[in-house]
């Protein structure tokens, strides 16, 4: 069984992981600071 | 049908893209250190190099002659390996024929032993990390990059010439972990160097939202005042170095493994130090996004220059790598000039539970263009927080 | 008299590293970074000699005064382009160094593709390479050894007389210590940085001018030359310009004689020639050393000493001695 192409976006898959994670608490973050700041 | 498209894919481009992803992944883990250590913690290690190399010689030292000395036990051909002369002349056939051929058929034979030089290569950097901390922890910012920069050099030179780490000049082959994969060699270990990647971030993630993360930064902005609340500044400090090194020195053990081959080329200092901090200063130190962007950009960079060779070659007469080096030096000085807090700039430490109206509303808008000349002392530490001053 | 080749080859490295620390001290002391650009000034100097050599088929001792010219220049542009820049938006110490150290990799980039240049045009390999043969002989010596010697003394001599006698030097020392009062004061803080930075890298480009006489040279050179410098500098201890000819001729003069002594010794009936091999690591020692003993170098120990009962008491009987 070709294990390559499954390999190939198993890596894919990480690659974006990390970056969709960071994203989602940058944004989370500076949104409640934000909320912070005007309140 | 899932499989179909990844061949197709596969076939067209893969390559490239499992060069990148290698590439990204171990700079990432690389820089994510760094910015533990500088963009944090505020001690500026420019001796980054010395640290890969640690998982580097993990390998090409303990892993190879544990290897060796194994399947010799276990009854295979193995060519005598004792003296240096051996050690480096029966090599590739010890590993090459030998070794792999062994490994091939046993799968779990060389997960384990990639376990063990990533256990191994924290060991070690873990131990370098302490050795470096030695004479350089309680220096100034400037003495410390100054004594971190000959270090990372004298590793170099030490790789090279003593035999018994790494085969001197001629390098060592190591043997291939992933023999009994039946596919593409590169796949596999861009794979382990992205998970291992991820699984650091989140380490590194949660050390950096904890209560060490914010001692981290009060020790950058301030030790005189952390030191005087009691805390052991120069043991924090240390503590930092041996982590950050233990996790970069992972990151040599999979560049070993990647290439399998273990030579001082392949740890230079240009290519361990120099790239990290043009990654960490251009995506903004101090948050795991901008390493994270500024990782992605210098590889982006890189690779497309090496693609686009062709292109470039009919204009200029020199090798490629200058022509990088360049590069380099140019962006690092224009991105400190124009935005020396980075693509992405750190942001005031989001703790839950804390009222920022009260701390926001008495926040300085400081101009630091009528601002005094900062000629000395005060500015050791500042690069960035300047306008936020007053808020955190 | 017969001085044997490895002290001449000593006492000329040891000269230009004597120089070279001499100015990487006198940046440290008025722009307050450790300039690792310093080395590459050197390089540049390397390769102005040589293509007065080589390439213009003049007198290689020509190439002395114009390295100067050329070295100074190029440090004045430097200083203009980034460092002044970078220091009127207030950076700290670490963001300086940093671009010293940005700056390094582009000029030996620079010198490689200069070098590179070199060959295409004018067929010439200028990527490792001695000038031995166009210098000239003295008394059975090859002419750079007088010479650098000669030179490392006028310099040291006509600094000293510079920094304590002349407006500009003591309007240099005084920026140098306080630059806000003396701005109040009415010094020109812009025009004495320029000219410290002028006299700097003029006279790193001139050391550096003296090295291919004996040395192998290549544009890799200053890169790797800057490791003995900031040895020698911080030797001597890192503020203070007198204990900077005294590291830098210390590092200099061990770095070779070290090595070469080294692998003289017999263990086991074997030479130890591999030795050699490590010479770089000789100036890391130093610096290892002196950062764990006594971060202030020579100079510390010589603050010591005359603090110290003894050096007190010699203090006495002079002083006693003269009134």
């Amino acid at each position: 069984m070709n294990w390559d192409p499954i390999l190939f976006w198993v890596m894919i898959a990480l690659w974006v992981i990390m970056p969709t994670f960071i994203v989602i608490e940058e944004v989370r973050e500076r949104r409640a600071l934000a909320k912070d700041r005007e309140a | 049908m899932i499989s179909m498209i990844g061949a197709a894919v596969g076939a067209v481009s893969s390559r490239l893209i499992v060069d990148i992803a290698m590439y990204f992944g171990a700079f990432v883990i690389v820089a994510m250190a760094l910015n533990f250590q500088y963009g944090n913690a505020g001690v500026p290690n420019m001796g980054c190099a010395v640290q890969v190399i640690a998982g580097g010689f993990a390998v090409s030292t303990f892993t190879l002659r544990l290897t060796l000395w194994l399947l010799q036990k276990a009854g295979e051909p193995i060519r005598p390996y004792a003296s240096n002369y051996d050690w480096v002349y029966n090599n590739p056939y010890n590993v090459q024929t030998v070794a792999n051929g062994f490994i091939q058929s046993r799968p779990l034979f060389g997960i384990s032993l990639l376990l063990f030089s990533l256990a191994i290569s924290l060991v070690l950097g873990a131990a370098i990390g302490w050795l470096i901390s030695l004479p350089a922890i309680r220096l100034r910012a400037d003495y410390l990059m100054i004594t971190l920069i000959t270090m990372a050099d004298a590793s170099q030179i030490i790789a090279r010439n003593w035999v018994p780490l790494c085969g001197g000049t001629l390098g060592v082959y190591v043997p291939n972990v992933f023999a009994w994969y039946p596919g593409d060699r590169g796949i596999i270990t861009a794979v382990l160097t992205l998970a291992i990647g991820l699984v650091s971030f989140f380490i590194f993630r949660t050390m950096l939202d904890s209560p060490y993360g914010r001692l981290m930064r009060a020790i950058r902005e301030n030790e005189v005042t952390v030191g005087s609340v009691g805390k052991n500044v120069t043991g924090i400090r240390r503590n930092i170095l041996v982590f950050a090194s233990a996790i970069t020195a992972l990151t040599g053990a999979i560049w070993a493994f990647y290439f399998s081959y273990v030579i001082d080329a392949n740890y230079t200092r240009a290519l361990w130090t120099y790239w990290p901090w043009l990654m960490l200063i251009m995506g903004g130190p101090g948050n795991n996004a901008g390493t994270f962007l500024g990782c992605a950009l210098v590889v982006a960079m890189r690779r497309v220059i090496i693609v686009y060779k062709w292109f470039f070659m009919k204009f200029i007469f020199f090798p490629m790598s200058y022509f990088e080096q360049i590069l380099l030096g140019t962006l690092l000085i224009v991105i400190m000039i124009f935005r020396p807090s980075g693509l992405i700039p750190e942001k005031l430490l989001y703790i839950p539970g804390v009222n920022y109206k009260k701390m926001v509303r008495e926040e300085v808008k400081v101009d630091w263009r009528a601002a005094p000349k900062a000629r000395t002392g005060g500015g050791r530490f500042k690069l960035w927080g300047r306008k936020e001053e007053g808020g955190g | 008299m017969i001085i044997p080749t490895i002290w001449m080859s000593a006492i000329v490295y040891a000269c230009e590293i004597s120089i070279l620390s001499i100015g990487f001290t006198l940046t440290y002391l008025t722009a307050k970074i450790p300039n690792f650009a310093h080395g590459t000034y050197a390089g540049v100097g390397v390769y102005v000699v040589y293509t007065i050599t080589k390439i213009l088929n003049l007198n290689p001792y020509i190439g002395f005064p114009i390295s100067f010219v050329v070295g100074g220049a190029v440090s004045v542009l430097i200083f203009l382009l980034v460092i002044g820049v970078l220091t009127r938006m207030g950076g700290g110490t670490i963001v300086l160094t940093i671009s010293t150290l940005a700056i390094q990799i582009f000029v030996t980039a620079a010198l490689y593709i200069y070098a590179y240049w070199l060959r295409a045009k004018y067929h010439t390999y200028a990527l490792g390479f001695m000038i031995k043969d166009s210098d000239f002989r003295v008394g059975g010596f090859q002419g750079i050894f007088p010479v650098s010697i000669l030179i490392c003394v006028v310099t040291v001599v006509l600094l000293h007389y510079m920094l304590t006698r002349t407006k500009t030097g003591v309007a240099m020392r005084a920026t140098a210590e306080d630059p806000e009062l003396s701005s109040v004061m009415g010094i020109d803080t812009n025009r004495i940085q320029l000219f410290s930075w002028f006299l700097t890298g003029g006279l790193a480009c001139l050391a550096g001018a003296m090295l291919p006489f004996w040395f192998m040279s290549s544009p890799a050179t200053g890169g790797i030359i800057i490791t003995s410098i900031m040895a020698g500098s911080l030797l001597g201890g890192f503020e203070s310009i007198y204990g900077a000819i005294v590291g830098g001729f210390g590092v200099g003069l061990s770095e070779i004689l070290l090595t070469t002594w080294a692998q003289n010794i017999k263990i086991g009936g074997e030479r130890l020639l591999w030795i050699g091999e490590y010479r770089p690591l000789v100036p890391m020692f130093f610096m290892v050393a002196i950062l764990l003993l006594e971060p202030r170098g020579l100079k510390g120990v010589w603050d010591r000493l005359l603090a110290s009962k003894t050096g007190s008491r010699l203090i006495e009987r002079i002083r006693g001695g003269e009134s």
